[in-house]
């Protein structure tokens, strides 16, 4: 690998680059430290989408998020997508490409969710591997996130933050610390996120995640459709401490407001980087029981029958 | 005692890859019960059966979301509930195997065909040719959206040399047995448009400075810019209306130019 995760550079504060936001970012250049893409978005793009990435990359740090590598499948590699994420990475320059520890499908199939993997020796073996496999194809550290999980399997044996740190032991990965998705997962199956924040090897976060969700009662569901709740928010300054601050993302993916609420909720960890004060996180209001889907689409498709001219 | 050491080895013995192909079974059938304790932790909250149904809930409303999404004029044309059937039912005969959520939609229009109720039936009802030609369409214009093309080209104006006009790179054609442009533009305009008759229409599907367009056309217009996409050649395309549909010159040099001055305001054209 030509670069070490620990060389990856602070960004600062930044934003998910979503096509509602496209014409206000050309046209106002909003100082924003750096866009995260989602990758997928981009690879085959032959129209808006590429070209306005085209001009947003020449003027912003991009980093590329995917959502389909499914590091944690069973299936083998898929050297096809390998192969177009390179071609992406090599025309816009990202500072880092990062993806998800999960799986979306074996057998060949999609679910296009990011699924939940064992967490056991067979599978830190299998992905250990795989990582491997990834960075010395794409020449690059690969950045991979905690998603965040509805489930824990009765063949789990090693506890999330354990398993990523024994991951980054023997690759040298890096993680990208969704701190949402930690409050998220740590209530749909009851660990402590503190622990959790605690025991990550925090020399290997290179990046962090903030986002809004959605409480229903017995289960929160990961939307990414409205501001960050306060319980996040001190879990973010736990780990900004324990990190020594690192580049830190916002991500808006369902009922997306005007860019700069966006911009003025990003901003707002300004606010949480002065120390964890907290010994027990503050519990959070439920919100009514309304279905949600996590990861909604708005993330992945483009709302082509609104883009059209008058015609 | 001994029931539940036995399941617990049992538990501890499944493979990772039979642990995701079981998972993988339940999120596309989850009409059938599978074993969940086997697989999933139960906690205080929530029973292993529901920390699964979390899961079964958005892989099919995600799809869901994605399919209407792809096809909003079709999920106009069948009525919510009914569109989600066929969608359903389409997931479970080609469940995604890309990985870009862009393709589900590809082979909707194959199974609309595959599945009509009327397909061993003699006489053929016409609703679904409708709803066949408009998933085809609408899965196009996702396609001509965002697909590959050279767009460095200059536009072309009223000033533009005949010899120098040439289709705008992302040009669709079509030609089909229902208004189906019209209806598109109607449902996705939410003008609640009623269900057509069979009628036969052409139509341009265009893009141009990365946004499409569409316009719907005459039949004798259909022809004159078929021939023009194949020979690149203007001259030769009112040649072909001269011989193939007797068209006098002086009439069609009158026609031709009303049809450049908008087309050229539509934006068909590009200099060569
Ligand atoms: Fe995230």
């Amino acid at each position: 690998m030509k670069q070490k995760v620990q060389e990856l550079p602070d960004l600062g504060l930044g934003l998910g680059l979503r096509g509602e936001h496209f014409n206000h970012i050309l046209e106002y250049k909003p100082a924003v430290d750096w866009f995260e893409i989602i990758s997928e978005n981009f690879m085959d793009s032959g129209g808006r989408p590429r070209y306005v990435l085209d001009q947003i990359a020449e003027q912003y740090p991009i980093v590329m998020h995917g959502v389909s590598m499914s590091i944690g499948s069973t299936d083998p590699l898929n050297y096809d997508y390998l192969k177009r994420l390179k071609k992406l990475a090599d025309e816009i320059n990202p500072k880092w490409i990062s993806d998800h520890l999960c799986w979306t499908g074996v057998l060949s199939l999609n679910s296009h969710d990011l699924l939940p993997v064992v967490l056991n020796e067979e599978s830190l073996q299998l992905i250990t591997t795989k990582i491997k496999q990834v960075q010395d194809y794409l020449e690059r550290p690969l950045i991979l996130e905690n998603p965040s999980t509805y489930l824990t399997f009765q063949q789990s044996t090693i506890p999330e933050w354990q398993f990523l740190k024994s991951m980054v032991e023997e690759t040298n990965c890096g993680l990208l610390l969704d701190v949402n998705n930690v409050y998220v997962s740590s209530f749909n199956n009851e660990f402590d996120p503190i622990e959790y924040i605690e025991g990550l090897p925090h020399e290997n976060i290179v990046q962090m995640h903030l986002a809004g969700h959605q409480h229903n009662g017995d289960h929160i569901i990961d939307t990414h459709d409205s501001p960050v709740v306060d319980p996040v928010w001190e879990l973010f300054s736990l780990a900004w401490e324990r990190t020594g601050g690192t580049s830190t993302l916002l991500e808006w993916d369902g009922n997306i407001p005007e860019f700069d609420i966006c911009h003025a909720e990003l901003l707002k960890a300004k606010n949480y980087m002065d120390g964890f004060k907290k010994q027990c996180i503050a519990s959070e209001t439920m919100q009514q029981d309304i279905q949600t889907v996590s990861n909604p689409i708005d993330f992945m498709v483009s709302n082509v029958a609104k883009d059209f001219v008058d015609s | 005692m001994k029931i539940s050491k036995d399941a617990s080895r049992k538990a501890a013995e499944k493979s990772f890859s039979e642990i995701q192909q079981w998972m993988q079974h339940q999120l596309l059938h989850p009409q059938f019960a599978g074993d969940y304790e086997a697989f999933v932790k139960s906690t205080s909250k929530l029973s292993a059966k529901e920390h699964m149904r979390i899961y079964q809930r958005s892989y099919i409303a995600r799809l869901r979301d994605c399919m209407v999404a792809q096809f909003p004029a079709l999920s106009h044309a069948l009525g919510r509930q009914l569109f989600l059937q066929f969608a359903d039912l389409y997931l479970l005969e080609y469940p995604s195997k890309s990985y870009t959520l862009g393709d589900l939609g590809q082979h909707f229009g194959a199974f609309l065909e595959e599945t009509r109720p009327d397909k061993d039936a003699e006489v053929k009802e016409s609703w679904p040719d409708f709803m066949i030609e408009l998933a085809n369409f609408e899965f196009l214009v996702n396609i001509s959206f965002d697909e590959k093309a050279d767009e460095n080209y200059q536009k072309a104006t009223a000033e533009t040399k005949e010899e120098a006009l040439q289709l705008v790179p992302v040009f669709h054609l079509l030609k089909h047995n229902f208004p189906i442009s019209e209806y598109y533009k109607e449902a996705v305009n939410d003008r609640n448009p009623e269900l057509p008759f069979a009628q036969e229409s052409y139509c341009v599907l265009l893009r141009r400075d990365y946004r499409l367009g569409l316009f719907e056309i005459y039949p004798i217009q259909y022809h004159f810019l078929a021939k023009l996409k194949e020979t690149q050649s203007i001259a030769q395309a009112k040649q072909f209306l001269i011989n193939q549909f007797k068209v006098v010159g002086d009439e069609l040099e009158n026609h031709w130019q009303q049809w450049k001055t908008k087309w050229l305001e539509e934006g068909f054209f590009v200099k060569r």
